[in-house]
This record gives structure tokens, sequence and C-alpha cells, in this order.
């Protein structure tokens, strides 16, 4: 075991048409009737988009993901022409809306201007339907019932303030993120006031009628928290884990309460500290002590840090060549480590891990474009956020 | 026994059924080759009974073909439990047939071999263990526990660190909430951390049986518990009493000595240390607490000197002979660093922090932080 006691030079190459030309083509690819992939994916499709869409956001603008993906338009795919044009993707999650419940579904069956059949409704698809709109500029089509979505959120608020995925009940800190990102994204997420002492303490507060209940809802995330690491995990007790620990640190930051880290045990420190405990000796990060370095942890722990202003508490140089080095250099895309294949979801985190570093934008020819950067709460293209008018709480990055 | 596609003929058992496709309107492209006509044909039946949500056993065949085929469909999940509890009760407070619960986890079991870490098929035993858990009293709940525990032990052979199944035990356990389920569950997470010291699953588990099944263990106790009973539930937060947390720290140095490069043994250490330190600090706190607090960490300290030394004298692999342990520095340095007034043992911190930037390169920064925040309180001493 030798180790490398100079900081690490980042050079590409970054295959950056590659990218694009996979996350273009993965659409038309998933919907042949004779993939198979696309089969066993097709439930979670409504992720799958938001995933490539966010994704190309980072490397193009957004007329061009426009374009190419028929984000509000339909087009006629290259090479498909004999087939009819495929309906806008706006179309189709508005298609995966269901009535019944006011949330949105995995995917839908059926032709979607006849009476389509969305899957049943779920938290996880109901926030990527959301984040589609927003990045197609599309949360205020007459389409979309705030208010509707809004109770079907609050809706899956149990007791003792946790969320439950969809009306069977599973419960996870995913959930909640979820449901403060969507509430957030609909502009309907009431904000804690933890200055009024009653909210302080452990007496339950009463739930206001039609809103979801702030003070027990993050009292469930802390209480998520494992006292000896510092970490979340998805429920009390669970081990902590890097996925979990950026639901719950996204969920404390978008509702304000990020502070409140500090009121406990080792403060949000020991938990940056964990935080940056997962990266390897290859430069990778693990999710949880003694695994594997994985691509998609570039992003939950990254933005982890980033909302704890603690990201050079790693060797991000050396992390950004970990992701380079699981690019596929045939076909574009990312994967989860070196020498596999890609996927659309590690094609999106990895790219987000590199636009946190801030090591996407020197690959760009500073003549034609920059690169757009990704939010570490909301997992948008930060003019997203702002257009949508997102806010949240970070703490200051330290120099040191 | 399961259904196979091969078994049912989809259009004679549902002649009365006008399949539903994915994409309807759009026609294949030419020349494609379908990988899973099967699959197609199946899940368009599905959705044609989904719409009109037939609750049958045909129905219920035919979502286990599908399960088969992909189990991670939640949709087809959520349908197949309507259509349980439509034949076979179960619904909100009612009764299931047990025989029925059995046959249904058996039938995740035969899925979850290849689908160790699928949500839907953990959720699904859960969905049914819950009816099963409601209807039994405590000795049936505690028999069902520990069947399912054997299952849950089962996959755990294949994927020690399996997320899901390493929750799942939590939630049995504490759903039951029986002071031998606790115990045994401390004893389940000592086997594994045997197996493997590097399992943090394991470690994890053994902090949740210890301080949760407290709670357990003191209700059940006909005479309270002796010493310093700690059930402190501020935040619903357990903490140990004095003399478990010193077993406990003991036995996380001895984990740490199996392998001294292994995180979590240290982690848990600090954890169970820390712990003890904070709640003596608490106001209105007796001062016997900050004593025992104290007398527990120096120990502490002085065994990981010890270590430290020992492994310099003799590394325990040619390769590691000039490689510092940083699990066991970083832990020595979180200890020292609670002696805010003691001026040597916060300049030996500050050395190690040092030593720790040089050696721990990555998080260089880190540790650069760490050493300034020592060299803060070094100075507000002089």
């Amino acid at each position: 075991m030798t180790t490398c006691n100079t900081p690490t030079a980042v050079t590409g190459p970054f295959y950056d048409e590659l990218h694009v030309k996979y996350i273009v083509s993965l659409g038309h690819k998933l919907d042949s009737p004779s993939s198979y992939e696309g089969a066993v994916t097709e439930h979670l499709r409504m992720s799958g988009v938001y995933w490539s869409l966010a994704a190309l956001s980072l490397l193009r603008s957004t007329e061009e993901v426009d374009a190419f993906m028929g984000l509000t338009k339909s087009i006629v795919v290259e090479g498909d022409e004999k087939l009819p044009a495929r309906p806008a993707i706006v179309d189709w999650v508005f298609a995966c809306y269901d009535e019944k419940s006011g949330g949105f579904g995995g995917n839908c069956s059926g032709a979607i201007d006849e009476s389509p059949c969305p899957h049943d409704a779920h938290l996880l698809y109901t926030l990527s339907a959301l984040q589609i709109l927003a990045i197609a500029d599309c949360l205020d089509d007459e389409r979309l019932n705030k208010d509707a979505v809004e109770k079907f959120v609050t809706g899956l608020q149990n007791e003792d303030g946790s969320f439950s995925g969809d009306k069977w009940g599973e419960i996870d800190t995913r959930f909640t993120y979820c449901a403060f990102s969507c509430l957030a994204l609909l502009g309907r997420l009431p904000l804690p006031n933890w200055e009024e002492s009653s909210h302080n303490s452990t007496t339950v507060t009463e739930k206001r009628d039609g809103t979801i209940d702030i003070y027990k809802a993050v009292r469930y995330i802390l209480s998520c928290r494992n006292s000896f690491d510092g970490g979340f995990g998805s429920v009390p007790g669970a081990e902590s884990h890097a996925g979990q620990v950026f639901c719950c640190i996204g969920a404390l930051s978008i509702s304000h309460s990020l502070h409140l880290l500090n009121e406990n045990e080792g403060g949000a420190d020991l938990l940056s500290w964990w935080l940056a405990e997962r990266q390897c000796d290859s430069g990778g990060l693990n999710g949880r002590p003694e695994k594997q370095a994985d691509v998609c942890y570039s992003w939950w722990i990254l933005s982890a840090l980033s909302i704890l202003g603690k990201v050079n508490w790693i060797d991000t140089s050396k992390l950004a060549l970990f992701i380079l080095n699981c690019q596929d250099e045939d076909d574009g895309g990312i994967a989860d480590r070196p020498n596999d294949m890609p996927d659309v979801y590690h094609t999106f985190f990895g790219l987000s891990g590199l636009s946190l570093i801030g090591e996407l934008g020197k690959f760009c020819d500073p003549d034609r474009r920059k690169y757009r950067e990704i939010d570490p709460v909301f997992a948008l293209p930060s003019d997203v956020v702002q257009r949508v008018g997102l806010t949240a709480q970070v703490m200051s990055a330290s120099t040191v | 026994s399961h259904i196979t596609l091969t078994m049912i003929d989809l259009p004679t058992v549902f002649p009365d059924i006008t399949p539903i496709p994915q994409n309807e309107g759009k026609e294949p492209p030419v020349c494609s080759i379908s990988y899973a006509p099967e699959f197609v044909q199946a899940h368009d039946y599905l959705r044609a009974l989904l719409r009109s949500d037939e609750r049958s056993q045909r129905a219920l065949d035919l979502t286990t073909a599908c399960l088969e085929m992909n189990p991670a469909n939640y949709t087809v999940w959520h349908y197949r439990r309507r259509i349980l509890t439509t034949l076979h009760g179960g619904g909100v407070g009612g009764e299931m047939d047990e025989e029925v619960i059995d046959k249904d986890l058996e039938f995740a079991d035969t899925l979850g071999g290849t689908n160790p870490k699928n949500y839907q098929l953990w959720y699904h035993r859960r969905a049914l263990l819950e009816i099963r858990f409601r209807n039994a009293n405590q000795g049936g709940r505690v028999e069902a526990a520990q069947k399912e525990l054997g299952y849950v032990d089962k996959i755990l052979e294949d994927d020690s660190k399996n997320y899901h199944a390493w929750s799942h035990r939590q939630w049995i356990v504490r759903t039951v909430n029986n002071p031998q389920l606790w115990k045994s569950e401390v004893d389940y997470s000592h086997s594994k951390i045997l197996d493997d010291p590097r399992n943090n699953s394991a470690w994890n588990q053994r902090w949740f049986a210890t301080h949760e099944g407290q709670i357990a263990l003191s209700s059940a106790a006909s005479e309270g518990p002796t010493g310093n009973t700690c059930n402190d539930l501020k935040g619903g937060r357990v903490i140990l009493p004095l003399d478990v947390a010193a077993e406990e720290a003991h036995y996380a140095l001895c984990g740490a000595k199996l392998d001294p490069y292994n995180e979590s043994p240290w982690r848990y250490l600090i954890g169970v240390l820390m712990e003890q330190w904070r709640f003596a600090q608490r106001e209105g706190n007796e001062v016997e607490n900050v004593t025992n607090a104290t007398n527990l960490i120096t120990d502490n300290i002085a065994q990981i000197r010890e270590m430290k030394q020992s492994l310099e004298d003799q590394p325990p692999a040619p390769d590691l002979a000039s490689v510092p342990c940083v699990s066991l520095i970083s832990a020595l340095v979180d200890l020292l660093e609670i002696f805010v007034q003691n001026k040597g043992l916060l300049e030996e911190a500050s050395t190690l922090c040092r030593t720790l930037a040089e050696v721990d390169y990555v998080r260089r920064k880190y540790w650069r932080k760490r050493e300034q925040d020592v060299r803060s309180q070094i100075e507000t001493l002089n």
C-alpha cells in the first residue's frame, strides 16, 4: 500500500459528445418493444427520464435538451421516421398522473391521447415528475393540479412524522426527502419557526389541516441519526448509509433546519467526517465502511458535503479522476466503477459529481458554451432552481 | 407450487379479456427481435386485469407469473396484495389464513434468492408478517419471529452486508419486543462480527441491540437493574448503563485488536465512550458520573497507546510496516481532545493530527483543521 502524497492533476479525456449521444439514444432504445432492459425498468421510467434530462442539462443548453429529447414538443426519432412521432415527454408525464390519488406513477400503459392507465402513484415518481416539469418550465401547466398533488404528499405523512412512499405504507427517510422536495417545487412547503420555544420541546404539536407537520417531520429525521457515527439510516436504528445521509441532509436543508444538527452529539462535523472517510484509495467513494467505491456516491456524498460546507475534506481531484475512469469510451455514459457497463443512473450521478467538484467546466471549450451547474440540494440544474425560486439552508464552505 | 407461464395458456384462461399493449398504436420496428414474448403477452393481459381491478385466483396466478419475470414492479405487488386480501382476508385489522401467509412468504423466498436487494420483496414479507404478528399471541409472535430471522440469516450468508436484510431483522426484533429476542440479536451480531470483523452492518446491529434492548430488559426485570441505570429517553436515545458500556468498550477494543486497520470497531468504541462522557456532562448529573466516565476513557487511552506501540514494534503484515494505523490514531485523538484543560494531552493530540495530515493524505485538510482546533484550545490555556 503506497500513499501518493502529491496533489493529483485532473486531465481528461472527457467524452462529452459520446455522453450526449448515449443519453439521447437511451430513451427510444428502452421504449422499443424488443428491449428487455426497457421492459424490466418500465415501472420506474419516470425516474429514468428525470436522470436523463438532468444529466443532459449539465452538458447542453435548455433549448438543445428540449430539441434532442422532445421535452415539450413531440419529435420524430432519427432512423424511426416510419413510426408516429413520439409524444412530448411532458405530455407523457401528465399521462402518468393518477387523478384518484393525486400522485404520479412510474409509467403508464395504453395510448397517451386516449385514456392512459397510470401506474400506482408513488412519492418517488411524483418527485421525478415534478423535477421533469421544473426542467421543462411547465410547473404552471394547467394540467398540474397543485392542490391535489399537495394533498397526495400530505396524506402520506404518518403519526410519527415519517413519510410512506405510497398508501401501502413502506417508510424510509428517502420518502421524507421526496415529500419536502415535492412540496418545495409546488411552492407549498411550510417552513418551521424554530425560534418559538414550544417547538423545541418534545411535546406533541397539533397538525394544521391540509399541510404536513414540519416539526414532527424534522424530528423524525433527527431520530434516524446514529449517534455513534453521526450518520443517518432509512429508519431509526438502521445503519448509516450515504444515500440515506443525502436524503436526510437534503431534507433538513430544504426545511431550513440544518442547524439542528449541531444541537446533537458530535454536531455536523462528526457527520462530515464520516462522509469524508468514505473516500477509498482509488479516489472513489463508498456508501458505508468497508464497501466498494461506486460512482453514485460521488453524488450522495458530495452533495451532502456541499450542503455541510465540507467538500474540501476529501481529495476532489482524486475523486474526479475516479469518475473519469468510469466513462465508457466507446459508447459514452458512465458506469458504477471502471470497466463496467454504463447506465443512465450512474451517468447522471457521475456528471453531477464532476459538476459539484467544479471539474466539468474545465473540459468545455471556452468559446462555445459553459457547462451548467447542478444544485446539491434539489438535484436540478441551478438555473432551474433559481427560476423556480427554490431556497435551502446550507452551511458556508470553510476554507480550511 | 408456483405457476410458470408454460402452465397458463393465456387466451384460454382469459377468453373474456382483451390484452392492453404497453404502447398502443405503435407498430413494432421492422426486423425487431422480441427477447421475451411471454413477458410481453403476460403483461399485456395484466394491464387489462389491472384496469378492471379483477380479484380472482386466475388474476393471482397471473401476478405470480409476472413477478417471476420482473419482481421489481411495485404495481404488480400491490395488486397481488389486494387480491390476497379479497380472497383470503387480512385487510385492515382482519385475519388471513396462516397457510396463505406461509405460501406467499415461500413465494417471496423463491424470488428473493436472486433478488436480495429488491425493496418490494422485503416489503411484501413485512406486509404478510404484520398480519401474522397482529393475530398471534406473544408466544406465537416469538416463534414466527425466530422463523423469519432464520430466513434472513440465510440471505445474510450470501450477502452479509445486505441493508434490507439487516433492517428487516431490526423491524422483527422491535415489533415483537421480546427480551430473549433482543439478547439473541446481540449474540447474532457477535457471530457475524466473528465471521467478518469488517462487517459494519453487524457492528451497527450490535449497537442497536445493546441500546434498544435496554428498554425491554428493564421493563422485564423483576428487580431494578443495579449500578448506573441510564435509561434516558431524551429524544428517544437510550444510554448504556456504565457497566455495560465498559463491557462494550472492551468488546470493541478486542475487535480492533483482530484487525486495527478496520474502521468499524474504532467507531463503535468512540461511540460508546463519547456517549458516556456526554451523559456525564449533562446538567444536574452527579460528579460520580463524570469521575466514572473519565476513568473509563483514561483506561481506554492507555490501552490504545499500548496497541499503537505494539503495532509499531510488530506490524501485522510486512507491507504495513511503515504505515501508521489511521483508525487507531484517529480514535486516540478523539479521546485525548476531551481533556480540554490538560495541556500535555492536547499537545499529544496536536502532534498526532500532524501525523495524520501526512499519512491520511486524501483527508489532509480535515486533519489540519483538527490540529488547528486543538492548538486554539492550547492557546486558551496559556
